[in-house]
């Protein structure tokens, strides 16, 4: 077993949650470095990780803008007071 | 037998990002989007008895949007002093449909990819409709609103693992998604 191995050695499921990570920049080295080797070895990972990396494109280029969290409670708050003056 | 139901509390968390989405790239203003979809809960929470559930709370949400879209763009047309709006029927086929159905054309034309990558957004947002709703929720904090993991662990009160399981499964449901209805 190599040294990178040795270090940096996980599961499936943990090289999948370092993937997960790496799409929102949230991975360490470390953890980059453990997908990394993971993925040097495991086909099915490697196609998670494609996977993953064609879906966190598509979303970029989808370009969805986030709508203001004060906005919505606005609206919440709207909706509830006219449903209550109809419904009484 | 009514297929769908309304739940006006529900509006706001189940769709106003795909409302807002949709009206975003038709007006490009958030401050007026962000009307036109007052409008539009306002107006629909008034004509909700006439909902019969024959299309989905989301379908008649959209179809209200749209007319809201078209009245702003009255508005402002009659606001410069052209009362008239033009709409050249492209071909045949089409004529006689209704304006309400040809709303997009209203966009410019150079604008046709930003409304291709907005119909791929809508596809997303349609998708995430179908997942754990919850899920849906969380997914979207992360990745439209780019929120940090420690505040959205603090909102919905889970920890960051919780978290990256759900955005796991919440990933592998939405490329399962896409891959049936978008490719």
């Amino acid at each position: 077993m190599s040294l990178l191995h040795k270090l940096f050695h996980v599961d499936c499921k943990e090289a999948n949650n370092c993937c997960d990570k790496a799409q929102y920049r949230n991975a360490s080295f470390g953890e980059k470095m453990k997908l990394l080797v993971h993925l040097a070895y495991c086909k099915a990972c490697r196609r998670y990780t494609k996977r993953n990396r064609k879906l966190t494109k598509l979303v970029d280029r989808s370009n969805l803008k986030p709508c203001s969290e004060a906005q919505k409670k606005h609206w919440k708050e709207t909706i509830e007071k006219e449903y209550a003056k109809n419904n009484t | 037998m009514a297929a769908h139901t309304l739940n006006p509390n529900k509006w706001v968390d189940r769709y106003s990002d795909y409302l807002f989405n949709y009206t975003i790239v038709r007006v490009n203003n958030r401050e007026v989007a962000n009307d036109i979809i007052s409008e539009t809960f306002l107006s629909a929470l008034k004509s909700a008895k006439y909902f019969k559930g024959e299309a989905s709370e989301r379908t008649w949400l959209i179809s209200i949007l749209k007319r809201k879209i078209i009245d702003y763009y009255r508005r402002i047309n009659s606001k410069k002093g052209k009362a008239e709006v033009h709409i050249d029927y492209s071909d045949e086929e089409n004529q006689g449909e209704w304006l309400e159905e040809r709303v997009a054309d209203l966009s410019d034309r150079t604008a046709e990819d930003d409304m291709e990558n907005n119909e791929l957004g809508m596809a997303i947002l349609e998708c995430l409709d179908s997942i754990n709703e919850k899920h849906a929720a969380i997914f979207k904090r992360k990745t439209i609103d780019g929120a940090e993991t420690e505040v959205i662990c603090n909102e919905f009160d889970i920890t960051p693992s919780n978290l990256w399981v759900i955005i796991h499964r919440a990933r592998t449901a939405l490329a399962a998604c896409l891959e049936k209805n978008w490719f």
